[in-house]
C-alpha cells in the first residue's frame, strides 16, 4: 500500500518535470537555450515516471519492460538531441543573445 | 577463443532480453533469443562494421552497471539545476571545445551521450579528440579549463577505472 | 475520476503545448524538437495506460513507438542539414 502512495507522488513529481521542459520550450527565445534545457528536464520527468510506475507495479515482466524502456531510452535519447542540435549548427545557426531583451 | 567467449557473453544477454519480450521463462526461449542475437552479431559483423565486433564495442558488463547508475545520479543533479535555471530564468549561453584523451570511437561517442545528459551541456560537433559542447553556464571559453568541469570523472567510468 | 485519469489528462495538456511549439516555431530545428517532445509525452500516456488497464502488451507499442521517434528525428535531422533555414 506504501509502495503504491510513493509511486503516484513520483508520478506526479516526473509530471511536475515534464511541465517545466513545456513551459521551457514556449519560454526561452533562442534556440540553443531551448535544445539544452529541453532535453534534460525532459528527461529527468521520463526517468521520473517510468520509476514511479516500476514502484507500484512491484517485481514482474512489467517492471523488467520498463527497465528495457529505461535503457533503451538512455541510449537513444542523447542522439537524437544531439542531431537536432547538430543539423542546425552545421547549418549556420548563430546563438542569438536576445534572451535578455530588457 | 576469446572472440567465441565474447560472443557467447552477448548471446546470454540477447536471450535475456528476449524472456523479458516474450514473458515466459523457459529453454525454448532462452534459445531462441540467442540464435536471434547470434544471427544479428554475424550480420553485423558481416556487413555494417569495417572492423571486428569485439574491438568495436569493447564494453564490459560491470562497467557498463556502474555506468548506468553513475549516468542516472548525474541526470538528477542536472534535471534539477536546469528546473532552477528555468525559474530563475538566469542563462548565459555559450559554445566552448574540450578535449578528451579515449582512444577508442564506441567511448568517444559515449563520453559525448555522457555530456548531453549532464549539466547544461550539449554536444555539437566531433573532430578527432575535439568536442565542441555548448554550454549553458559558460565562464570560460579555455578548453584546458572548461574539459574538467564538463567531462568530471566519465572518462574513467568508460575506461573502466583505467585513467 | 481516478488518479490515472487526471494523469493522463495533464500529459494531454502538456502535449497541447508541445504542439504549440510545434506551429508557431520560427525555424524548423524549433519544429523538430517539439516533434520530439511530443514523441516522449505520447510514450508516457501509453505507458500510464497500460498501467491502468494492467496489460504488459501495450509496452511492446512504447517499444516501437520509441524506436520510430528516434528513428524518424535522426533521418529528418540528417536530411534538413545545410538545406532548409
Amino acid at each position: 500500500m506504501i509502495t503504491v502512495l510513493i509511486g503516484r507522488a513520483l508520478i506526479v513529481i516526473g509530471l511536475f518535470f515534464m511541465a517545466a521542459g513545456i513551459y521551457s520550450v514556449l519560454r526561452f527565445h533562442d534556440f540553443y537555450s531551448r535544445v539544452v534545457i529541453t532535453a534534460k528536464v525532459d528527461t529527468v520527468g521520463f526517468l521520473t515516471l517510468i520509476f514511479g510506475a516500476m514502484l507500484i507495479e512491484g517485481f514482474s515482466f512489467f517492471t523488467l519492460k520498463l527497465a528495457l524502456i529505461v535503457v533503451f531510452e538512455l541510449l537513444t535519447n542523447p542522439i537524437s538531441t544531439h542531431s537536432i542540435a547538430h543539423s542546425a549548427y552545421a547549418s549556420g545557426f548563430k546563438i542569438r543573445k536576445e534572451v535578455r531583451v530588457d | 577463443m576469446k572472440h567465441l567467449l565474447h560472443y557467447a557473453k552477448m548471446m546470454a544477454v540477447f536471450a535475456v532480453v528476449w524472456i523479458i519480450l516474450e514473458e515466459q521463462v523457459s529453454l525454448a526461449t532462452a534459445a531462441v533469443g540467442a540464435l536471434i542475437g547470434l544471427a544479428t552479431m554475424i550480420a553485423t559483423d558481416m556487413y555494417v562494421l569495417r572492423g571486428d565486433y569485439r574491438e568495436t564495442y569493447p564494453f564490459g558488463f560491470r562497467v557498463g552497471v556502474k555506468y548506468v547508475f553513475a549516468l542516472i545520479v548525474q541526470i538528477y543533479i542536472a534535471g534539477v539545476q536546469a528546473l532552477y535555471r528555468v525559474l530563475t530564468g538566469g542563462l548565459h549561453v555559450g559554445i566552448v571545445d574540450i578535449h578528451t584523451t579515449l582512444e577508442n570511437e564506441f567511448h568517444i561517442a559515449l563520453l559525448a551521450n555522457s555530456i548531453t545528459l549532464t549539466p547544461g551541456t550539449v554536444t555539437l560537433d566531433r573532430d578527432g579528440k575535439t568536442l565542441k559542447v555548448i554550454w549553458i553556464d559558460c565562464v570560460t571559453t579555455d578548453p584546458d579549463e572548461a574539459g574538467p568541469l564538463i567531462k568530471q570523472n566519465f572518462e574513467q567510468l568508460i575506461s573502466g577505472g583505467k585513467p | 475520476m481516478t488518479f490515472y485519469h487526471g494523469v493522463l489528462f495533464v500529459l494531454a495538456l502538456l502535449t497541447i503545448g508541445g504542439i504549440i511549439r510545434v506551429v508557431i516555431g520560427p525555424t524548423i530545428w524549433d519544429r523538430l524538437l517539439g516533434l520530439n517532445l511530443i514523441s516522449s509525452k505520447i510514450i508516457m500516456a501509453i505507458i500510464v495506460f497500460a498501467l491502468m488497464i494492467q496489460r504488459t502488451f501495450l509496452l511492446d507499442i512504447a517499444i516501437v513507438y520509441a524506436l520510430l521517434g528516434f528513428i524518424g528525428s535522426v533521418l529528418i535531422a540528417r536530411f534538413i542539414e545545410r538545406k532548409a533555414n
